[in-house]
């Protein structure tokens, strides 16, 4: 429901008489809304005072022994005092001197100051009124805001999640990324393979490359020995009579393999092809000595 | 507790009476709001709320249990005049009506709203109809029952709340 349809549930929510599925989403609403909390707040006064707006008739004068009966009955039986009585209101002189009559004799006795005008009633039944719907509402708030910081947190830990989904999601594509390029090298009609062999540092290593002008240039690598601390194998494109370009670094696995897609500026070029080890995030020139290489022809 | 009644029995026992129309069960009423008082007293904080205001929404909801008790049995029996429709006491019964010198604020207001407003109002408060149960009786989409009933209350707000403000020192 809109707020606009809830808005118009305040009276009807105030008086009671909701049905119950419009009742609890109106309750939900007026939770968050300070809109229609505050016209139900005032409703709910103004209902209250509805109860004065009816004939005064007194009740029969049996009742009220009846009444007192069953109280002195409770007494008996254990029932703790009202406040009233603790305070001593109930232990007037007049009550304890058992004055009869009517209540509305002693209703006038009793003076000007225990015999309000209407109007103070009015007012003391629209505070009543709102100080019982601001205790239920100041209730349902802080059951609310425990909820809320439930919520929150959940929501944190969901957000994390996210964020790791995210994270795992750039990672998939960069791969999904290489994967496709790496077909689209091997399948293009240019593309050449070249062997690299260990040199003395590395003897056991090898690689061998794809290269074409159009897609680039792939490289794997087995039996790369493992790298210290702080160390990365770096690709090399050396043209010929040129400086070597870095072309990227290799991603090392336990096993000795790599496999390397040359960036794109480096892959353009024709010539050697060779991997150094350098310091960790790669060199602009090569430092290391050279592992293994291969060149194109 | 003698006290607490003789100041407030007599309007928990108008309330009940002018919402039951029967005055035995308006007693009953009576007997169950003091006992309720009495048991609850240790819950009842009189700095928060005037003790009256507390009796009258006991009243009420002990008389609404009593009228929904009647409807479902005369629904469950089939038979017999549906409570709600009950003619209200003649006006002659209040003759001890206390508002009537006293200029009852509200219920000049309450005269102040439509009789369309005032209908769905008396319907909700007095009978404890729910909004759809008004709409079925007077025939009148559930909207428009939602509508008056809220724009009644909006409007005795207001009126109420001119009365007393003139009157607040």
């Amino acid at each position: 429901m809109t707020h606009d349809e809830l808005r118009e549930l305040t009276g009807g929510y105030a008086l009671g008489v909701l049905d119950e599925p419009e009742r609890r989403a109106f309750e939900a609403h007026v939770a968050t809304c300070a809109e229609c909390s505050e016209e139900v707040r005032e409703l709910a006064a103004v209902a209250t005072a509805l109860a004065l707006d009816v004939p005064q008739v007194d009740p029969p004068p049996a009742l009220r022994q009846r009444v007192l009966d069953a109280r002195l009955r409770a007494t008996r039986s254990g029932v703790a005092g009202s406040p009233e009585e603790r305070s001593g209101v109930a232990g007037s002189p007049e009550e304890r001197s058992g004055v009869a009559g009517s209540p509305e004799e002693r209703y006038g006795a009793a003076g000007p100051s225990e015999a309000p005008p209407r109007r103070q009633t009015v007012l003391a039944m629209l505070s009543a009124a709102a100080a019982v719907v601001a205790l239920a509402l100041g209730v349902y708030a802080v059951s609310l805001q425990r909820r809320i910081a439930s919520l929150e947190q959940q929501l944190r830990v969901a957000s994390d999640r996210a964020a790791q989904s995210q994270q795992q999601v750039v990672q998939l594509r960069a791969a999904a990324d290489s994967a496709s390029q790496v077909r689209r090298i091997l399948a293009a009609g240019d593309v050449r393979r070249v062997d690299l062999a260990g040199t003395k540092a590395a003897p056991n290593a090898s690689g061998r490359a794809y290269w074409s002008a159009t897609e680039g240039l792939v490289v794997a690598f087995a039996n790369l020995p493992a790298t210290e601390a702080g160390k990365v194998y770096q690709l090399w494109v050396i043209p010929p009579g040129g400086d070597p370009i870095g072309a990227g670094l290799l991603d090392l696995q336990p096993d000795g393999r790599a496999l390397a897609l040359a960036t794109t500026g480096a892959s353009q070029r024709a010539g050697t092809v060779a991997i150094t080890l350098e310091q960790a995030g790669g060199s602009a020139a090569p430092q290391g000595a050279i592992l293994a290489a291969g060149t194109l022809n | 507790m003698a006290v607490l009644y003789d100041r407030h029995a007599k309007a928990v026992y108008s309330l009940a009476l002018r919402m039951l129309a029967d005055a035995a069960e308006a007693e009953d009423v009576v007997q169950d709001v003091f006992t309720q008082a009495w048991r609850q007293a240790g819950l009842y904080d009189p700095a928060r709320a005037p003790v009256i205001g507390w009796l009258l929404v006991m009243a009420r909801a002990r008389t609404l249990d009593r009228l929904r008790a009647r409807r479902s049995r005369i629904a469950l029996a089939g038979t017999g005049p549906d409570p709600a429709t009950v003619v209200d006491l003649a006006p002659g019964q209040d003759a001890e009506v206390i508002g009537r010198e006293q200029g009852s604020r509200v219920r000049a207001a309450l005269a102040a709203l439509s009789s369309v407003q005032r209908e769905a109002i008396e319907l909700a408060y007095y009978k404890g109809l729910s909004q759809s149960d008004i709409a079925e009786r007077l025939k009148q989409p559930l909207g428009t029952v939602k509508t008056r009933i809220r724009s009644g209350l909006l409007r005795l707000r207001e009126l109420l709340r001119g009365s007393l403000g003139e009157q607040t020192p």
